[in-house]
């Protein structure tokens, strides 16, 4: 299997909207890569594509045959009627006998530290807890790729760092190639093994490094210097 | 926090209950001035007359008769309501087959209804028939909005986790369907009673409530026509309870503390 998924020149349009034009990148398997880029540029359409559930107009998506995604997405999107084990549950049945399934979602669960409220309700929890929930949910579903697409905004700084570190925790244990979109330069820096900066629309990869602690201000400073990443928060 | 609500809903039993009273006391206050009793017995022989109704093996025989028409209009009523409700939500040239008719049917005054039925049928089918039209727009509705009101966004997160279309059907579109089904269905058993009991009156089946009242009415037995009303009045409010607990024990999800 390769050891890297790419995307071989690019082009998606809605209508007069063009989002990519011979749009190139390389994202390395089981590693965390950061795609940082302003709000509005196409982040959401190159997970897309890069899923299958988009087709590009021109172009090849390399590496994903036989690999299997899963979604982080921004809102947390579980089904209020069901527990929060339910809902890991909810995304496993019929993929793997039921016992299986089981013991998947008490580890995943614990990872998160949410073992206590396996048995609440969605509308129990936190925002932040609720985000941790579609975070096992994504990492105990037999995925290899896992897009994230910007999970953590509208989250305050506290329960941003708290889900950092459970994302840290979880990948670590068992980690997968991840694909982290998001538009805060501080969050790419702090999970990224890999940054790629996107230019808004049609995008164009401004750059792309290895993350090392060691270079972070390095990179934050270049980064300022390319982009301007001070739109609102909030889309 | 048990005890709290318990104290609050002590408190509400308590107001619901002097309103009740104060309604009494102002009937009693009317019949009094009447000083009329075949016009307007007062509301303590309205309520023996309803004892005694009561205490009359042939009563339940009556009753019984009403609440079978009211649950077979309400069960046919469903199932078709279900196929009308499946189809126009998820097919386009049903809506619009299905829309302009059930928005008829529902501005429709009952009595039209009757007119015709009288006509068309025996007088022992028209108080079903009456119920089924009364109750189908009200539970289609219930259907189609409810189908049209599941999230977008958890049908694309169910597809892209690739959950099976049972799967989906069973654990998104079923539980976003439930609360808009049982409020079509509550409101169906509000106006489905009035509904089978008119008719009965106009249609005059063999047993029935509305027969009696009719009958009642005839010999001006204003006690014992009050009487009947009370229990068409009982009969409704106790099956949209029953519906209402049926939805409180299907949904327990919405009942839990936040």
């Amino acid at each position: 299997m390769n050891t890297v998924i790419s995307l071989d020149n690019i082009s998606k349009a809605f209508g007069s909207l063009i989002v990519f034009r011979n749009f190139s990148a390389e994202f390395p398997v089981n590693k965390v890569s950061c795609i940082l880029g302003p709000s509005g540029c196409g982040k959401t359409t190159l997970l897309r594509i890069l899923s299958g559930s988009l087709p590009p107009d021109e172009g090849l998506v390399k590496g994903m045959d036989g690999r299997v995604p899963a979604y982080v997405f921004q809102e947390p999107r579980l089904l209020p009627w069901r527990t929060v084990k339910e809902n890991l549950l909810f995304v496993l049945e019929g993929k793997m006998p039921h016992q299986h399934a089981e013991k998947l979602v008490s580890e995943y669960l614990s990872l998160v530290d949410l073992t206590e409220f396996a048995g609440f309700y969605p509308s129990q929890l936190s925002g932040g807890m609720k985000q941790r929930v579609s975070l096992a949910r994504a990492f105990c579903y037999p995925a290899d790729v896992i897009l994230m697409d910007e999970p953590f905004t509208g989250l305050d700084i506290r329960l941003r760092q708290n889900l950092i570190r459970s994302f840290q925790r979880i990948w670590e244990s068992h980690p997968r190639t991840v694909l982290f979109v998001t538009h805060n330069l501080e969050e790419a820096l702090q999970m990224g093994q890999y940054i790629h900066v996107l230019s808004s629309a049609p995008a164009r990869l401004l750059m792309t490094s290895e993350n090392a602690p060691d270079k972070q201000s390095f990179l934050k400073e270049q980064i300022r210097a390319l982009i301007d990443l001070s739109a609102p928060d909030q889309p | 926090m048990l005890r709290l609500t318990d104290k609050k809903s002590v408190r509400e039993a308590a107001g619901y209950l002097s309103g009740v009273l104060v309604l009494l006391l102002v009937w009693h206050v009317i019949a009094l001035w009447l000083n009329n009793p075949v016009l307007l017995p007062s509301p303590w022989k309205a309520m023996a007359e309803v004892v005694r109704m009561f205490l009359h093996p042939a009563f339940y025989r009556e009753w019984l008769y009403t609440i079978l028409r009211g649950l077979a209009g309400f069960a046919i009523a469903l199932m078709l309501a279900l196929c009308i409700g499946l189809a126009s939500a998820s097919w386009r040239p049903a809506w619009f087959l299905f829309s302009p008719l059930l928005g008829a049917v529902r501005s429709t005054p009952v009595i039209s209804f009757i007119l015709l039925a009288l006509i068309w049928f025996g007088s022992e089918n028209v108080p079903v028939f009456i119920a089924i039209l009364t109750m189908l727009p009200l539970i289609s509705f219930g259907i189609i909005d409810g189908i049209r009101n599941t999230d977008g966004e958890l049908l694309e997160m169910a597809n892209s986790f690739r959950v099976s279309r049972w799967n989906i059907i069973r654990h998104i579109y079923v539980p976003s369907l439930l609360p808009f089904l049982f409020n079509g269905m509550s409101n169906a058993m509000g106006f489905g009673w009035r509904a089978v009991i008119i008719g009965e009156v106009l249609s005059q089946p063999f047993r029935g409530i509305g027969s009696r009242m009719r009958d009642a009415q005839n010999y001006l037995n204003v006690p014992e026509l009050i009487g009947w009303t009370l229990v068409a009045i009982l009969t409704g409010y106790l099956f949209e309870t029953l519906v209402r607990r049926a939805e409180k024990s299907l949904m327990r999800w919405k009942s839990v503390a936040s």
